[in-house]
């Protein structure tokens, strides 16, 4: 045991020195190194964006120069005497001194190294600095104070190599060719390497062998798909909608997208540009709608009484800590809430942020509307895009002839109400205006008989519906529908005849339904669904003016038909009729400009029509007629609102002030080169998926609570090469990480090392990590040689255990698929979101209800169940061992080197082919005496199993 | 150094991930070593072996009963003459105001219990009809009858009651503490869920979720037909001597891996494999009920082979008894609304009350008469509660008599681990909203972690910034002391 300190404090004074060598002698204390990771311990839980206590906040520097409601200045910078901060660490009366000691305070006193750190750092002028991941990444040039710099293949290892030297380790030498290659295999494309891929590369002396191969695993297909897997967890894909009846949903072309923008190299901006606003680009192309489902994979929640609303706010709420956490590493979250308990970002910006996505046309309903059609025939994909384009273009054209003429037409007349009656509850009149009160059922209709005031024509009658809420902040209401609108004129003598209207237009264009359905039985028309933001307007116009003789009236029916889940009802309540006498509304209808625009539209409809495919979800705005107000939740409360907020980014990471006035302006203030954030959190990422640990350890939280950059220079110059060489190209640099000589340093650790740092760390030996979920199974399918290779395409349902499936009323069952769809590459395995494939639940993939910026790895014995007795490793199992018969040759030795060299690529010791053979001769004599074979035609073959499913389960196997 | 120094070095090592799986690999690591023949006392691995009670612990473990889909407490524990007077009546406007319901509209009519209430045992709690098992143990409950949330769904609703949070990504309670205390029994999953009723509650899986915890921290769901634990048992034809005999190989070709990689977690792994096969003996045993007597089956009113809440209520006693940290029982069908026979108080109702009523009563019985009731902790109830209105649903009469959610006012009740006996908490004379004494579902939270020896503020894990906890800072959440003996 005393060795085992000695040598943690052999370790712990190696960081130590090394963060002296950092700060250098003479330099000025440090606030991010030194200074605020103690305020972030030991003041801000009580002085910072939450808690103001004595209205003190040590988050920004203004704030904390300022005077607290003691009157006393906090920090007086170069006079800590006079600091009320200083006085306060260094007091030991319990009424003053920092931090707070009794019970209900947090924090023990600081320690004297510490105290004397502020004082300095007073003196020094109290200089505040921007968090590191606030200011843009700078390079520093490593390679010049190398002591030796010919192990350097790559830029980055001059980094890595610095780091080693000052820590007094030396790199590695080289891992053999084999387990490069398994690495470099398993973590390009997601399988192994076959028998000839691992020949061909052994037996190639070029010297840029390793850079043939690196382009042949960048190259191959199979790229996309395993690079898609992990966009999917930041994504939060999944085949279903989630929530309590997680019904079925079409979004398997995101993942198509996704697999064919990795393939294709798409550069990063583009690729997240198209994510958050591939809807506004002009002529935005198939893939540009397909790639914005990314926003769209939020929960849709379909249960019985649900409010949309609320459920709406939660798909925004979840697409802005989506975007933070997965692009920008940043806990955004926490201000949802209150204002950041760490980072300078207040409270305000969450909203300010939300409204960039707070417009978009989805509104949590059940049919996931608005939806945009993806031909089946790649030919025609283009075409149906461009005809929905058109079509929504043509809407508006078509529409702007009635409403503009309605916007400034105000010769509007009022009728006068001879009697109200209602299908349910009550109907009266208050100054023109109607009123509805008691229970409204769905199917609830009201008819108005109303007096025209005078004889004549009337060319129009328009319908207003006027939400019930006066106060903005309350708004939005229950949804309100005219579903159907029929007015007859009666005759003096009761003779009744139907008025027909030709056109329906309205104030705008919005929602699911259209206006015009309010003519048509069996639709929904027009209105506010599902819900109610506004005073909405529509327009009937009839074909010709109807003729008011003296003592006509008009019978006016207002039926509402609309529901939400379960069956609530969106009645019209409050609305108004008036009638137009203006002839230019008839006119219009036979204006030729108006008269083109509708042929148009019919005839797109019709072109749409003959086009086969799947709808899936995609954004689209609601036009500046219908912005949502986005206000403040206070206390993150959707019901509880604050003041409206403007869209914007927060301040500190806009430095640079990019225009941000709408979602895709967001985006490219995203992917501007001076986005300090964008291109670390990517380059972290990958960095992560082929080290086994982030530079950042915590890749959603590259902020001041997240864990510090182990290290900065490396990080920096990864994200300055992403965005700079390499243009945003992934595969150049995931090209300069396997090829680096840190990559391709031998991944076993000598016992001085296993010791000095035990998890790799510093990087002094190559990375060894366990596979992903999805690898664990495509190894399987690979190395028995049953995995098939269909690029994209819908999900699949590979064998999983009876029952797993039990979700209340939904209908939907797993059906084991047959054929070469049993062996489809994991990412292509149907994802339900409350009940995930288990076996990939069991090696850490993640629910994908919401966005994981990380998986924990972990290690357990449920996940040697599923290696060992899944029906799935059973059958791999099974196939592996007739190929290690087959092709490994004669004798029970070399099949079983075979199928070791075949899950490992590398030569089994003599230690465990010899262990296996005892086993499989052991296991032979048991199946002899036993008959007892269910899996295997014979004893030998039985045997010969068993040993297979052990080479799917040894260590060796399931790491990298 | 040899792999056990390896082991001990591990266990001291402090880094982020090694925290927090600090319990799961020290007690993996504890019985490895024990299976290797050494002392685990002597190894310096058993400290976190022991779980973090931040106090004295009543309970040492938890069976909660959940009723998914929300019994009304007006047909069972919650007695209310003034609103039998009110019956057939409109809704009073008062009620109606400014409230959000699931399915309700309009102007409503109240309903009256159409069950009858008495008085029964020492403590004279009231107590309808339908449950004359569960009447027989009335003075082992802790009824409280002023529980209330802010949801008014099922799936939000469940996933506050569980995770203490309405949306999805949170860890389940069942995962904070096995996270604070670890597991008793190294051969089976410290946190077993159950479920019966045929579906599966409505959030679905997130409810016995790890949420920002480390996996192994989830749930394991267990089935009353096949593998009890998925992927428990070998595949046919494969005997458990040729297990054990393929498992030493595999340990044996890891150890190689071992001593030439020196990755520390190889060893965890060795020791998983380990932890694998003898759940593989034990939880087969654990969960087979042919080793139950008849007079216990009789009691319990199980079925074998199928899958009834009674089977898994007898499942639960198994598991107390084995030490499984945290049992987890969930039984759909309590949706009554009225809109179909089986979801009405006037139909299906009834035959949810039969299938749980005795079940309940044995497992009581059951676990006093083996003295277990004294540190297990049972907790009974569903998401929220019925209106006291009848539900109108698309603003009609319906044919079958039913209510609608109510987030306002619920009943729960608890049993053993030194709960008090009697009634705690009021609702108003009509029974729609907690007024007295109220208890929010994080006071619950709270209160149950307090049972188990965990204090509700100091059980934490950080993540996104924050020190996370089960109850969270949004609402207030105490612990209700008043609730103990």
């Amino acid at each position: 045991m005393q060795s085992l300190i000695l040598q943690i404090i052999f370790f712990s004074s190696l960081l130590c020195s090394l963060a002296a060598a950092e700060n250098g002698v003479g330099e000025r204390v440090s606030f991010n190194d030194k200074i605020r990771p103690i305020l972030n311990r030991s003041c801000v839980g009580c002085h910072g964006g939450v808690k103001k206590a004595g209205g003190i906040s040590l988050i920004y520097r203004a704030e904390a120069l300022g005077k607290g409601e003691s009157g006393k200045t906090v920090i007086v910078p170069g006079k800590p005497e006079e600091s009320d901060l200083y006085r306060r660490i260094m007091s030991d009366d319990p009424k003053i001194m920092m931090p707070l000691v009794e019970e209900g305070g947090h924090s023990k006193p600081l320690s004297n190294d510490e105290k004397h750190l502020i004082k300095t750092w007073i003196e020094e002028g109290a200089h505040w600095e921007e968090h590191w991941a606030y200011i843009k990444p700078k390079l520093v040039v490593k390679s010049k104070d190398l002591k030796d710099s010919s192990w350097v293949k790559q830029p980055m290892d001059s980094y890595i190599l610095s780091r080693l030297e000052s820590l007094n380790l030396k790199p590695s030498k080289e891992a053999d060719k084999a387990q490069w290659l398994r690495r470099a295999s398993l973590d390009i494309t997601g399988l192994p390497p076959t028998p000839s891929e691992l020949g061909d590369f052994l037996n190639n002396d070029h010297s840029d062998a390793y850079e043939q191969v690196a382009k042949r695993l960048l190259d191959s297909p199979r790229y996309g798909e395993r690079w898609a897997s992990l966009w999917m967890d930041l994504a939060r894909y999944a085949d279903t909608m989630g929530y309590e009846k997680d019904p079925h949903r079409d979004v398997w072309q995101y993942r198509e997208w996704l697999i064919k923008a990795f393939n294709d190299d798409m550069p990063y901006d583009e690729f997240i540009r198209d994510q958050l606003a591939g809807d506004l680009l002009e002529n935005p192309s198939t893939d540009q709608m397909i790639a914005t489902a990314f926003l769209r994979n939020s929960q849709t929640n379909t249960e019985g009484g649900t409010d949309d609303e609320e459920f709406r706010i939660a798909a925004l709420i979840d697409r802005v800590n989506t975007t933070w956490s997965s692009l920008q590493g940043i806990t955004f979250g926490c201000t949802q809430c209150h204002s950041h308990p760490y980072e300078p970002i207040p409270h305000e910006d969450y909203f300010k942020f939300s409204a960039f996505f707070n417009n978009t046309e989805d509104a949590d309903l059940d049919n996931e509307f608005p939806k945009f059609l993806i031909a089946n025939d790649p030919t025609k994909r283009d075409l149906a895009t461009s005809i929905q384009l058109e079509i929504d273009s043509l809407k508006q054209q078509v529409n702007q002839f009635g409403s503009n003429k309605l916007a400034s037409e105000t010769q509007w007349e009022s009728l006068t109400l001879t009697e109200l009656t209602a299908s349910a509850g009550k109907i009266v009149e208050q100054e023109g205006v109607l009123n509805t009160s008691g229970t409204h059922p769905v199917d609830t209709h009201f008819i108005l008989k109303a007096k025209p005031l005078r004889a004549g024509s009337v060319s129009a009658i328009r319908v207003s519906i006027i939400p019930e809420e006066t106060d903005p902040a309350k708004l939005p209401e229950r949804g309100s529908v005219l579903s159907q609108f029929t007015v007859q004129k009666v005759a003096v003598d009761g003779s009744k005849s139907n008025i027909i209207f030709q056109k329906v237009f309205s104030d705008s264009i919005v929602g699911p339904y259209e206006a015009q359905q309010s003519l048509e039985s069996g639709r929904q028309g027009f209105g506010g669904y599902p819900k109610l933001f506004k005073r909405r307007e529509a327009v009937f116009v009839p074909a010709q003016p109807v003729i008011i003789a003296e003592g006509d009236l008009l019978e006016i029916k207002v039926h509402s038909k609309a529901s939400t889940t379960g069956s609530q009802a969106c009645t019209v309540r409050r609305f108004q009729v008036m009638i137009s006498r203006d002839p230019s509304w008839t006119a219009l209808l036979s204006n030729q400009a108006y008269l083109d625009a509708e042929t148009k539209l019919i005839t797109q409809h019709k072109a749409l029509k003959e086009i086969k495919g799947s709808y899936i979800p995609i954004l689209k705005e609601r036009g500046k007629e219908n912005i949502r107000e986005t206000r403040m939740f206070i206390g993150g409360l959707w019901l509880n609102k604050g003041e409206e907020q403007e869209m914007g980014v927060p301040a500190v990471i806009n430095t640079y002030q990019a225009e941000t006035d709408d979602r895709l302006a967001m985006a490219e203030w995203m992917t501007h080169k001076d986005n300090p954030l964008t291109s670390r959190v990517m380059a972290n990422r990958v960095f992560a998926e082929l080290f086994g640990r982030g530079i950042v350890e915590t890749l959603g939280d590259l902020g001041s609570s997240g864990v510090k950059p182990n290290n900065l220079p490396l990080l920096d110059y990864l994200a300055l090469s992403f965005q700079g060489k390499y243009k945003w190209s992934l595969k150049s640099m995931l090209r300069e990480m396997v090829l680096s000589s840190t990559y391709r340093q031998d991944n076993k650790a000598t016992d001085d090392l296993a010791k000095r740092d035990p998890k790799n760390l510093w990087l002094a030996r190559g990375p060894r990590t366990r596979l992903t979920a999805e690898m664990m199974r495509d190894n399987a399918l690979a190395v028995s040689g049953l995995g098939t290779h269909k690029l994209g395409g819908k999900s699949v349902m590979p064998p999983q255990p009876d029952g797993v499936w039990q979700t209340v009323y939904n209908g939907a069952k797993w059906k084991n698929a047959v054929g070469a769809d049993r062996y489809r590459r994991s990412v292509y395995t149907y994802w339900k979101r409350t009940s995930p494939y288990p076996s990939m639940l069991t090696f850490d993939a993640p629910s994908r209800d919401v966005c994981v910026p990380q998986r924990i790895s972990t290690n357990t014995p449920l996940q040697a169940l599923v290696t060992l007795n899944d029906p799935v490793f059973l059958e791999c199992s099974q196939h592996f061992a007739k190929r290690m018969v087959s092709e490994g040759g004669g004798s029970i030795e070399m099949q079983i080197s075979y199928g070791y060299k075949l899950t490992t690529q590398q030569e089994a010791s003599a230690a465990t082919i010899k262990v296996l053979t005892d086993l499989y001769h052991q296991l032979s004599a048991d199946y002899e005496s036993q008959s007892l074979t269910k899996f295997a035609a014979s004893p030998s073959e039985a045997s010969m199993v068993i040993i297979a499913n052990a080479l799917l389960n040894i260590d060796s196997a399931i790491t990298k | 150094m040899n792999i056990y120094e390896q082991l001990r070095h591990d266990t001291a090592q402090h880094d982020t991930r090694r925290q927090f799986l600090k319990h799961c690999v020290a007690g993996v690591g504890t019985s490895w070593l024990a299976s290797m023949g050494l002392d685990a006392a002597a190894t310096g691995a058993s400290d976190d072996d022991k779980g973090l009670s931040h106090f004295a612990p009543k309970a040492k473990r938890v069976i909660f009963l959940h009723m998914a889909g929300a019994p009304s407490q007006l047909e069972l524990f919650d007695h209310k003459p003034e609103l039998t007077a009110l019956n057939g009546k409109d809704c009073p406007k008062e009620f109606l105001e400014g409230q959000r319901f699931a399915f309700i509209q309009g102007v409503p009519k109240m309903l009256g219990s159409i069950f009858p209430f008495h008085r029964a045992g020492e403590t004279q709690q009231w107590i309808s009809d339908r449950l004359p098992h569960t009447e027989k143990v009335i003075d082992d409950l802790c009824i409280i009858k002023s529980l209330h949330t802010d949801q008014f769904n099922h799936a939000p609703a469940q996933l506050l009651m569980h995770t203490g949070n309405i949306n999805l990504g949170n860890p389940s309670i069942g995962s904070w503490v096995t996270y604070g205390l670890g597991n008793e029994n190294q051969n089976l999953p410290g946190y077993i869920v159950l479920a019966s009723g045929g579906k599966n509650p409505s959030a679905g899986k997130s409810v016995w979720g790890s949420g920002f915890l480390p996996s192994v921290y989830q749930g394991v769901q267990c089935r009353s037909k096949g593998d009890p634990v998925m992927y428990l048992s070998s595949p046919k034809g494969v005997s458990s001597e040729i297990r054990r005999n393929t498992m030493d190989a595999i340990n044996k070709v890891n150890q190689e891996a071992y001593e030439e990689a020196k990755d520390p977690e190889t060893l965890t792994r060795i020791s998983q494999y380990e932890m694998a096969f003898r759940m593989q003996i034990h939880a087969n045993e654990a969960f087979d009920l042919k080793h139950e007597p008849e007079y216990i089956h009789k009691m319990y009113g199980t079925e074998q082979g199928k899958e009834s809440f009674a089977n898994n209520c007898l499942l639960a006693r198994r598991l107390a008894e084995r030490g499984t940290r945290y049992i987890q029982l969930f039984h759909w069908g309590w949706d009554a609304h009225g809109a179909g026979e089986k979801e009405a108080l006037n139909g299906g109702f009834k035959k949810q009350c039969k299938d749980t009523d005795q079940a309940i009563y044995a497992l009581i019985t059951d676990l006093k008469q083996r003295g277990l009731l004294d540190d297990t902790l049972i907790v009974w109830g569903g998401e929220f509660g019925r209106t006291p209105m009848r539900e109108n649903r698309g603003g009609k009469e319906m044919k079958l008599i039913g209510r609608d959610h109510n987030p306002g006012a619920f009943t729960m009740w608890m049993a053993g681990a030194g709960v008090k006996p009697g009634s705690y908490g009021e609702t108003d004379p009509i029974g729609y909203r907690a007024v007295k004494d109220k208890v929010s579902v994080q006071d619950l939270q709270a209160t149950i972690l307090n049972r188990l020896g965990l204090n509700h503020k100091q059980l934490v894990y950080p993540f996104n910034g924050l020190d996370q906890t089960l109850t969270g800072v949004v609402k207030p959440s105490k612990v209700v002391k008043d609730l103990f003996l």
